[in-house]
């Protein structure tokens, strides 16, 4: 399992609502869509979930093309590029290894889906946005995934399809995917935050870090 | 007036034969085949049923060209020819010879003006022939519109109440309904006009035809370009009086009030698609031809012209030129297996009872499409203003928008004061001479820009006046049970080759994966005067057949090759011959 922002990507989810906010049919709700997603991140260190509920907002009255064009464009565009390299090689890694893969998004599924598809990920697991006649009513549909995943969508996650969560590895990058870490066998720990970074010290977690093109494995049991 | 012809929709004994069985061996005369829709059903026909024993298609001799070397000269170049070539490769002439011949004739004539010897050879093997040949122009000149659209399908319809099949499948269109938001069956009341009006078809065609000679004896031949203006005024109120929104939609509906008034018992299968748009698969994905309706719709989001007059919650039947060739060829195996006498079956293929798009939808996803393709532009324009303009759904419609008309006498008015610039009068001394030169050359360049833009604004205007009735004023809903009973009677097999697939699109990938490349690959260069492009030549091992009186061409020995010259202008109307 692998978290989209963080571990493989350095872009954070807000970015995706602001790419689509900055293509809002019509110059008012373009710029009081960036606005309104660049407010709503600069709250999100207080609380993440200001961010998650503003940023996505930001698309009500979007139609579903418009949305899952743009999400498209984003993937491919700007989330792709992103992918670090040592992310994208441990991803090639684990699919040759026959691992069924698992993208975890706090993005939209328009983008999230797209970036799944793109890098050949099994599942993805990410926010839904509501529609109402075919347009965004700006809410995000329950159960939502946050900084943090729910362990019990994860153990439902591993029931259906199924696989076994103390034979799974998941690479995490921040405090909320500490949660994500220590449900699995093989935990690893990508460009970790600080407050991750000292998990992993304690918990013997191994980490990447990749600095400038250079990645770096220390520690830890793989 | 029978009662089969009273209620097309009664049941009929049908026997539960195969497409391709009830075509083999059939031989069938093609009208209109120059145009984008004959030329996709005749190319399909023959790949997906080879075993039907003969295509004639009729052809006009044109620019010093015979039809045969015009038709030769599409089956070698033509890109809707290109599944045939790959298919039969060197040997496509050998299938041609035996599958396919080309008739001179002309739809305007009677007897479609085909050499009597000719029809003496040709009638007795004919089983249908399908009319084809229209024009499709929103505000065409009435004396031509009637020509070919209304006496052009009563001369076929003569045509083949000669022929051994008596057999003929007309194709109309689905917008005969005329104006008005309802659902639409698929059945006609001869006589009876979309709003309620009863009237004489006949004498309706004679009265047009009369007001037109009036005009011609007053105007022509001083003012060729103002009869012509006033033709169309006139027939377009009469056709408004009546309930048609335009010269189109009223001659192909007086063409089949008069097909359905025919008393000789001929069994004529009406067949009436919508929006005629790009192909789906065959004979490839994006394949289309000339200018139809959505061509200069998306031209116009192209430009910065941005407030559309459209209705988002009205459909636009848009139906692709592949989706129309399976329903015409399940429409013509209807009429081969059970011929009705009169008006027997009217077939509608259209999207918008099944699988809807809506016109807020194709205005979203063309808007979204150009953006796309602006922002990866190499000119600041496009990748900087274009790419950042959206469509906006105007309030009101065209006709009471004053924006439009606004825009365009400003711009004129500014272009005219500079075209009047001169700095020996309007500059002082010291700027004359300063900079006087500079300021002449600036203003008559600025001039030639205003000039430009304000006929494009004036093209903005007429053709959104044009588009009215289908992008504002009417919803209609075409029923299409027909041709969906009839897909649904198929085998698997026969499903995937002839069903009608209008209920598979995902209007989404369509439009950005279809529709718009294909329009700006095949129709929008001609609105630039560009030639839409072609394939290499493939030339054929021997000639198509041309019948002739007494022998066809082939027969004779005279093997006629293809003069490749200049291809034939793709316009509106396209599809007369």
């Amino acid at each position: 399992m692998f978290r989209l922002e963080g571990a493989l990507s350095s872009l954070p989810a807000w970015s995706g609502a602001m790419w689509l906010a900055s293509n809002a049919p019509g110059m008012r709700r373009r710029i009081f869509g960036v606005g309104g997603v660049a407010l709503s991140a600069s709250l999100g260190a207080r609380d993440p979930s200001i961010t998650r509920n503003v940023a996505w907002s930001m698309l009500r009255g979007f139609s579903e093309d418009r949305i899952a064009v743009l999400g498209e464009d984003f993937a491919r565009d700007r989330v792709l590029p992103s992918i670090k390299d040592e992310a994208r090689r441990l991803v090639d890694q684990a699919r040759a290894s026959g691992h069924t893969l698992v993208l975890i998004s706090e993005s939209i599924e328009a983008i999230a889906g797209p970036v799944g598809e793109l890098l050949g990920f099994d599942r993805v697991l990410s926010n839904v946005l509501e529609l109402e006649d075919g347009e965004a009513t700006g809410v995000l549909r329950e159960p939502l995934i946050g900084t943090e995943v729910d362990a019990r969508r994860l153990r439902e996650l591993a029931a259906s399809v199924p696989f076994d969560l103390a034979r799974s590895c998941a690479y995490g990058a921040s405090r909320g995917d500490g949660v994500l870490l220590s449900l699995v066998g093989l935990p690893c720990a990508i460009d970790p935050d600080r407050e991750l970074a000292r998990m992993a010290r304690e918990l013997d977690w191994p980490v990447v870090r990749s600095v400038r093109g250079v990645d770096v494995v220390e520690g830890g049991a793989r | 007036m029978s009662a089969a012809r009273m209620d097309p929709m009664a049941p009929r004994d049908v026997d539960d034969v195969g497409v391709r069985e009830t075509l083999r061996g059939r031989s069938v005369l093609v009208t209109g085949v120059t145009g984008f829709l004959a030329k996709v059903w005749v190319a399909f026909l023959l790949d997906r049923a080879p075993g039907i024993g003969r295509v004639v298609v009729l052809a006009r001799g044109k620019r010093g060209q015979s039809a045969a070397a015009r038709m030769q000269r599409i089956i070698e170049r033509s890109p809707c020819f290109r599944p045939l070539r790959e298919q039969h490769g060197e040997r496509l002439g050998a299938f041609l010879a035996e599958k396919l011949e080309v008739v001179d004739g002309d739809v305007r004539r009677p007897m479609l003006g085909i050499d009597e010897r000719v029809l003496a050879r040709l009638l007795p093997r004919l089983d249908a022939v399908v009319n084809v040949a229209g024009l499709t122009d929103f505000s065409i000149d009435p004396r031509e519109g009637i020509a070919v659209n209304v006496r052009g399908a009563n001369h076929a319809a003569d045509l083949a109440a000669r022929t051994a099949g008596r057999r003929l499948v007309h194709v109309s269109t689905c917008y005969v309904a005329g104006q008005g938001s309802r659902e639409v069956d698929e059945r006609i009341e001869p006589g009876r006009s979309p709003n309620g009006t009863r009237f004489d078809p006949e004498g309706e065609l004679l009265a047009i035809e009369s007001v037109c000679q009036s005009i011609d004896e007053r105007l022509e031949p001083e003012d060729v370009a103002g009869a012509r203006r006033e033709r169309i005024e006139t027939g377009t109120k009469r056709a408004l009086a009546l309930g048609w929104p335009n010269l189109y939609t009223y001659t192909k509906a007086l063409s089949e009030h008069l097909l359905a008034q025919r008393e000789d018992g001929l069994s004529i299968t009406v067949v009436r698609p919508a929006i005629v748009e790009c192909a789906r698969s065959f004979p490839f994905a994006g394949w289309n031809e000339g200018m139809n309706t959505s061509g200069p719709l998306l031209w116009l989001i192209g430009t910065v012209h941005r407030r559309l007059p459209f209705q988002a919650k009205h459909r636009f039947d848009v139906v692709p030129v592949d989706s129309v060739a399976r329903g015409m060829t399940l429409a013509l195996a209807d009429a081969l297996r059970a011929p009705s006498r009169g008006v027997g079956s009217i077939w509608q293929l259209a999207s918008s009872d099944h699988n809807p798009l809506m016109l807020g939808r194709a205005l979203d996803l063309s808007t979204i499409a150009r953006r796309r393709k602006y922002s990866k532009s190499d000119d600041p324009f496009e990748r900087f203003v274009l790419a950042n303009l959206d469509s906006v759904l105007a309030e009101r419609s065209a006709e009471e928008d004053p924006w439009l008309p606004a825009a365009r006498k400003a711009t004129r008015a500014l272009r005219d004061a500079l075209v009047g610039f001169d700095p020996e009068h309007h500059l002082p001394r010291a700027l004359r001479e300063r900079f006087g030169t500079s300021l002449a050359k600036k203003a008559r360049t600025t001039a030639k820009t205003l000039g430009s833009a304000s006929r494009t604004l004036g093209q903005v205007e007429q053709m959104l006046h044009a588009y009215q009735p289908f992008v504002w004023d009417d919803d209609l809903v075409f029923r299409t049970n027909r041709v969906r009973d009839a897909s649904a009677t198929l085998s698997d097999e026969e499903r995937e080759a002839f069903g009608f697939d209008v209920h598979e699109i995902d209007w989404r990938r369509y439009w950005l994966e279809v529709q718009i490349p294909g329009l700006d690959k095949w129709s929008l260069p001609l609105l630039h005067g560009e030639r839409a492009p072609e394939d290499p030549p493939f030339p054929l091992d021997r000639a198509v057949r041309e019948l002739r009186g007494g022998e066809s061409s082939e027969d004779s020995g005279v093997i006629e090759r293809a003069h490749l010259g200049a291809p034939a202008q793709m316009a509106m109307g396209e599809e007369a011959e």
